[in-house]
């Protein structure tokens, strides 16, 4: 997030989308409900699944997955046709402006209304109450970005919000809302392959020395490969081993079937866990990792707060934290890792990553520090660009429509998006193993649209097979309006109908996102169940 | 901002104007209790008006909550009117209060187990955590899980419904889960905090006083005259109601703390208290029991061939070879009266009479005994007492004469009067006199050895109530030489109570009972209690704790009793009720009342049922018996999900009529019941008890990038619930349903604890040595082999900071590639 979590309350006006915030970020929800009902701050909801905060919405558009860059430059359209637009600041803090007005142009409501099914005077009403707002802040999350689109989706949000002035400010900003507890820290400190910590290109010669001269090791000098390519490779025999550390690719990526065949392949799996996942199963080397609760640390949130995590008990039975088994093998391996705790590893983190120079364990006892923090006595950034953007000016981007790799055809004529429900998480691995939420949400179901139900001849609970061109699963339907009319949804926290066995492998070209929100699938019922 | 100064008892207090006189009085550290005041609200309600204080120059007293300091002002907050004033309003309060603080089960316990806890955690299948629980105020729970009288039993509320649940057997089978799964065992062998001790007899009350005093880090010796610890449990108790082979295992659990025992060692011949104090034990607690038999007073009592019960029973169990005939007469009604005779009977006699004085109804032994002595074969020749016994030609002639009831005695039995005329005789073998036991120190005592320490009349040891200190500084005592002869869990709980006064006077150089905690209850008598709390209760009979048949028992001295199996175990804990309070350390009128002398005299207590427990809600019990309607939880419900309706109050302000429930708008989000002061609303997960401190340790949610705080509330090594602290980013205090309530899966038994290989196609526990060298000796052939670009790692967005940027540094700096990453982007 470019701004805060307690910011949003600053806002005149809160753009929501890609985001089911109450079930995937409740608290954040509460936020935004609170500066909508309370505060009286207006929301505008885009999603094409109605959600919760549709209920607080001042204006709620319905586009068809997979057209976000089509609404985003529809607004944009209106914006700069109506002359709405924050003048000053595309001036002073933009480039690229006229090319960037030149391709939105062409999106007039009109366009916008054929492409993504949003009335355009709806368009008009949402583009004029986010222009008219002083400070208006962009949230959302994996809606925009699990798309192979995903990059694209997310520079028109940057291009919007600039429109208008509102990166740099207070209340404003582009919001992502990052899904794991620690995914923003993870890549905060270089567990990306392109990457050294503190987002230091492995590309640029000076770096490396840098890094080489601290870590005492030669670095290798081209960019690495990701998750889903990394998986790819493996698959074809590329990839010989892996070391796996609290991960479930087993359950978590797309196309398990491709996922399984993979793994099994490789010469050497050595999975490091909390339990025995479906992925270490097949490992030849299982290694008991302690939980959060077993061990201290820092997580960073989506507002870049990084945050102390304390041991409350001891490991369970011969459980090490995950810092001390890795010191332990490169030891073994012939690279000395002495580390006494991680307070020390923090120091060493803040030796190397200048937006984390200044965090020391002594400064995080109560709220934490939201980085970039250079210094010990920087204060944290709970507002990123207000000095101007980090490649000096902000770019504008020219962007047009690229539709999903696979789309509803007369095989496979429904639209599958995946995603999660509040009482699940991810892959499971913890939240099955809570009592009380499986209490809540103890079997998984797909949302169906009545009439495509009735057309279907399936009732509420039935069975349905799923079948995509990967894969197939039997689960119960849930009737409900919340979904467009030929198009699913179904949560991916479930072994027994995984998800991810219907998905298709398509990722963004530059994130290397896969295309979790659209794949094509067709629906067969399951009688006599 | 200005500031304000003003006076509160006495102490001067600047604050920043528009503070209110309870933030100011907080400040300054002075407490002021409130029900209804929520901080994070800027217009306090006032309404329960627990928070008032005298300002001066104002004839009412005013709510501190809302009243906003002025400069100068004079606040009282413990004159006699404001304490008045909140003793009115907590004795208002608890008119309508119904419930139960504490289980009554747990109160009839001499020792106060959490029985409630310990069997909630039986039911749930976590025996290790229920056996934990119980060792906090019991350390010899396998001796008295077989041979308790089950003070508890009696006053179990489902006697109410369909018979009491078998507690007792319940605490064996925890306490056998616990031997058989030892290695599972977590022994906290706490570090030595330099002071020793010495306890005087190894009996269960020097041996429970050894036990708390090492878990505390004291150094412990135990001095025993017998061969062997255990006192009345080794030599008292019969083998086949307690083996020995499970009384060593239980006394070796406390020696394994590190307790040192040396035995044979008499006091007075082998060391005196003197001594003990020159040797450099700071205290000594004094356990050495009741072991001289009361004599019957009768002609004959020497004559050969008639013995005490205590001495037959110790001679037994030491081994000594021990003839009875075939004709045994007992005299007694007490436990040890039937533990001969049983004993009797195994050791081949043919008839066994017991002779008791009054009837069957007035035996002290345990009824449940007397039953299985029956069955066994046992006689009794009740309404009877011996006057004398004549040798006979190669048997005893026992005269007894028959009795008949008159006036109750102090002891509230009717007092045995002898029938004149009735004297008949009974040829027996031998007499085994089982009257009663008494302390053995009167003649030391006399003779000095006993070094000033106090008797009382009985001959017993001298001991202050609570505390279990004697006249002489840092000698304390226990156990039936302190009460005279009763059960062993009298005993431990005597022996845990001075230990804790042991441990209080090394440390604080004080000695001072406990407080006895405040409770309320449903009625102290079944009478009382409204039977409409048992009405949704579903009849299910008591599990049968499976023997082995009375005509084969004699044969021989194998155990009577087999134990549950895990199955019964877990049904039979099913059955409890649940009494006590989950709510009971945290509800504020319960923690304020005793410094108000809330007296119920005044305005009643609750006494009966007004509303039915609702457990709809999947996470959250509703009990508004308990409410005292603050509408804390309506007022922090974010969700509008609570609907609080409430009649009018009566005219003396009584609460009435309130109805309560969670509506569809719920979230699960567990603030309503966090903010409960009472025990009216309660979060399911926290209805189980455990063993060891509250701590509270403040960390980040490890669910969602939100990144929400949260206090892990820890007892021992279990979490018991999660809160968060409303002063913090970014939830301030707020948390989600998965923040709340997902937390299990840290002690899910799935959970991974030890390193594993594949070995012939199957993962296969190994050392971690083991497995680090495997793996690196793998990964580094592999680089060797195809090149670092064929080895992957991906690191783990749940994992902290630290440990990604090691997994990063490993793979670019070790492995020398940069194929890392993590599920950013799933």
């Amino acid at each position: 997030m470019t701004n805060s979590i307690s910011d949003l309350e600053k806002a005149d006006l809160i753009l929501l989308t890609g985001s089911n915030t109450t079930e995937n970020h409740p608290i954040i929800g509460l936020h935004i409900i609170n500066a909508v009902a309370r505060l009286r701050k207006k929301l505008i909801v885009v999603d094409p699944r109605v959600i919760k905060m549709t209920e607080y919405a001042d204006i709620y558009l319905r586009p068809r997955a997979g057209t976000d860059i089509a609404w985003l430059n529809g607004l944009a359209h209106v914006i700069i046709k109506e002359g709405w637009w924050d003048k000053d600041y595309v001036r002073e803090r933009t480039e690229n402006f006229d090319a960037f007005a030149k391709t939105v142009e062409k999106y007039t409501p009109e366009l916008v209304q054929m492409i993504t099914g949003i009335p355009a005077e709806d368009l008009k009403k949402a583009a004029r109450l986010y222009a008219e707002a002083e400070r208006a802040a962009i949230v959302y999350c994996m809606g925009i970005t699990q798309h192979r689109s995903g990059t694209d989706n997310v520079k028109a949000i940057a291009n919007l919000a600039m429109l208008c002035g509102n990166v740099g400010i207070e209340g404003g900003g582009v919001n992502p809302l990052r899904g794991q507890n620690n995914v923003q820290g993870a890549c905060d400190v270089g567990a990306l392959p392109d990457y050294l910590p503190g987002y230091q290109s492995v590309t640029d010669p000076a770096i490396r020395r840098k890094f080489e001269e601290a870590w005492d090791a030669r670095l290798p000098e081209e960019p690495g490969l990701t998750v889903t390519e990394i998986i790819k490779q493996a698959g074809e025999g590329k990839i010989k081993a892996l070391y796996i550390m609290g991960e479930n690719p087993l359950i978590s990526d797309p196309d398990l079937h491709h996922v399984r065949s993979a793994l099994e392949g490789l010469e050497f799996l050595v999975v490091q866990d909390i339990f025995l996942t479906q992925t270490a199963r097949l490992a030849d080397v299982v290694l008991p990792a302690a939980s959060y609760a077993e061990k201290e640390g820092t997580f960073t949130n989506t507002e870049r707060r990084v945050q102390r995590v304390r041991q409350a008990i001891s490991p369970l039975g011969e459980s090490k934290p995950d810092w001390r088994i890795i010191s332990e093998l490169s030891s073994k391996m012939g690279y000395k890792m002495s580390y006494e705790s991680p307070e020390e590893i923090m120091e060493e983190i803040a030796s190397v990553t200048p937006v984390y120079g200044g965090i020391h364990y002594d400064r995080l006892e109560e709220a934490g520090i939201q980085w970039p923090c250079p210094t010990l006595d920087h204060p944290g950034t709970p507002v990123l660009h207000s000095d101007g953007f980090t490649r000096g000016k902000g770019l504008f981007h020219t962007l047009e429509v690229i539709p999903a790799s696979e789309m509803p055809d007369d095989d496979y004529p429904f639209l599958l998006s995946t995603g999660r429900v509040l009482y699940q998480y991810n892959s499971g691995t913890m939240s099955r193993r809570s009592e009380g939420l499986n209490k809540m949400y103890p079997e998984v179901m797909v949302e169906m649209n009545p009439i495509d139900a009735f057309a279907l001849d399936v009732d509420d609970h039935s069975f349905v097979r799923i079948i995509s061109r990967r894969g197939e699963v039997k689960v119960r339907v849930a009737l409900t309006e919340r979904c467009q009319r030929g198009t699913l949804f179904l949560p991916f926290h479930f072994r027994e109908a995984a998800a991810n066995l219907l998905t298709n492998p398509g990722v963004d070209p530059v994130s290397k996102m896969p295309e979790y929100k659209i794949c094509a699938v067709r629906i067969r019922p399951v009688y006599g169940m | 901002m200005p500031e304000v100064t003003l006076t509160i008892d006495g102490q001067k207090v600047t604050v920043e104007k528009g503070t209110t006189i309870l933030e100011a009085a907080r400040k300054a550290g002075i407490h002021i209790p409130t029900l209804c005041y929520l901080p994070q609200f800027k217009k306090p309600p006032a309404t329960c008006r627990l928070c008032v204080v005298e300002v001066e120059g104002k004839s009412k007293l005013i709510a501190s909550c809302s009243t906003p300091v002025s400069d100068g002002m004079v606040v009282s907050t413990d004159t006699e009117k404001v304490k008045t004033a909140r003793r009115v309003i907590l004795e208002l309060l608890f008119s309508e209060h119904y419930g139960d603080c504490t289980a009554p089960c747990s109160l009839a316990c001499p020792a106060n187990i959490d029985i409630q806890g310990y069997i909630a955690h039986i039911a749930a299948g976590r025996y290790l955590e229920a056996l934990e629980l119980i060792k906090e105020k019991n350390p010899l729970p396998l001796s008295v899980g077989r041979v308790c009288p089950r003070f508890c039993e009696s006053r179990c509320r489902r006697n109410l419904v369909d018979g009491s649940v078998a507690i007792n057997h319940l605490k064996r089978f925890a306490a056998d889960y616990g031997l058989l799964h030892q290695e599972s065992i977590h022994i906290l062998r706490p570090s030595l905090n330099g002071h020793r001790v010495a306890v005087i007899g190894g009996g269960p009350a020097g041996l429970t006083a050894a036990y708390y005093l090492a878990r505390r880090g004291y150094q412990v010796t135990i001095f025993e005259a017998m061969a062997a610890l255990g006192g009345m449990l080794r030599y008292g108790i019969p083998e086949y109601r307690l083996p020995k082979k499970i009384l060593d295992a239980e006394i070796q659990s406390i020696l394994d703390l590190g307790v040192e025992a040396r035995t044979g060692q008499k006091w007075g011949k082998d060391f005196s208290l003197k001594s003990l104090k020159e040797d450099g034990f700071e205290a000594i607690f004094v356990g050495i029991g009741a072991w001289k038999s009361r004599p019957m007073g009768i002609e004959g009592e020497d004559l050969p061939g008639v013995f005490s019960g205590i001495d037959f029973l110790r001679k037994f169990a030491e081994g000594e070879k021990i003839r009875v005939g075939s004709r045994v007469a007992i005299i007694g009604g007490g436990n040890t009266a039937i533990d001969a005779a049983r004993t009797c009977l195994r050791l081949g006699a043919d008839k066994v009479t017991i002779v008791y004085r009054r009837s069957r109804m007035e035996m002290p032994a345990s009824h449940r005994e007397i039953r299985e002595a029956e069955e066994e074969g046992v006689k009794f020749f009740l309404m009877a007492a011996p006057t004398r016994v004549t040798p006979g030609d190669g048997f005893l002639n026992l005269e007894v004469q028959r009795m008949k009831l008159g006036e109750p005695d102090q002891s509230g039995r009717r007092r045995p009067v002898p029938v004149p005329g009735s004297e008949t005789c009974l040829q027996v073998e031998n007499v085994i006199a089982a009257i009663g036991q008494l302390v053995d120190i009167g003649k030391c005592h006399a003779e000095g050895l006993t070094e000033g320490l106090d008797l009382t009349r009985w001959n017993t040891i001298a001991a202050a109530s609570g505390t279990y200190a004697t006249n002489l500084e840092g000698v304390f005592a226990g156990g039936d030489s302190v009460s005279g002869p009763r059960t062993v869990i009298e005993a431990i709980a005597q022996g845990r109570k001075a230990a804790e006064a042991i441990h209080t006077h090394l440390t604080e150089h004080r000695v001072e009972a406990p407080r006895a905690p405040f409770n309320v209850t449903k009625g102290e008598f079944f009478e009382e209690v409204d039977l409409r709390n048992f009405e949704d209760v579903p009849p299910l009979s008591r599990q049968k704790m499976p023997i082995r048949h009375p005509k084969t028992l004699v044969g021989d001295f194998g155990a009577l009793e087999t134990g549950y199996t895990e199955d019964m175990a877990v049904k039979e804990a099913a059955r409890c009720l649940g009494c006590g309070c989950y709510a009971v350390d945290k509800c504020v009128i319960r923690r304020e009342a005793p410094g108000y002398a809330v007296d119920f005299s005044h305005y009643g207590i609750g006494t009966r049922l007004n509303y039915k427990v609702d457990r709809s809600h999947p996470f959250i019990t509703i009990d508004l018996n308990k409410c005292v309607l603050c509408r804390r939880c309506k007022k922090v419900c974010e969700y509008d999900a609570i609907n609080l309706e409430e009649g009018d109050l009566s005219s003396i302000g009584e609460l009435r009529a309130i109805s309560l429930t969670i509506n569809d708008n719920c979230v699960f989000c567990g603030l309503c019941a966090d903010n409960c002061p009472t025990g009216a609303l309660v979060k399911k997960e926290t209805e189980q008890a455990l063993a060891g401190e509250l701590k509270q340790v403040k960390t980040v949610c490890p669910y969602c990038g939100t990144g929400c705080n949260l206090i892990l509330n820890i007892r021992g090594e279990k979490l018991v619930e999660v809160s968060s602290d409303p002063s913090f980013l970014p939830n301030k205090g707020h948390l989600c349903v998965k923040g709340r309530f997902g937390h299990d899966f840290i002690k899910h038994p799935d959970r991974l604890t030890k390193p594993m290989i594949r070995k012939d196609g199957e993962l296969q526990t190994c050392s971690w040595n083991e497995a680090l060298e495997l793996i690196a000796q793998r990964l580094k052939e592999i680089r060797e082999t195809y090149g670092p670009e064929s080895l992957g790692v991906l690191s783990s967005a749940k994992c902290t900071n630290e440990e990604n940027y090691l997994m990063q540094k490993l793979a670019r700096a070790v492995l020398g590639t940069n194929n890392v990453d993590q599920c950013a982007r799933l």
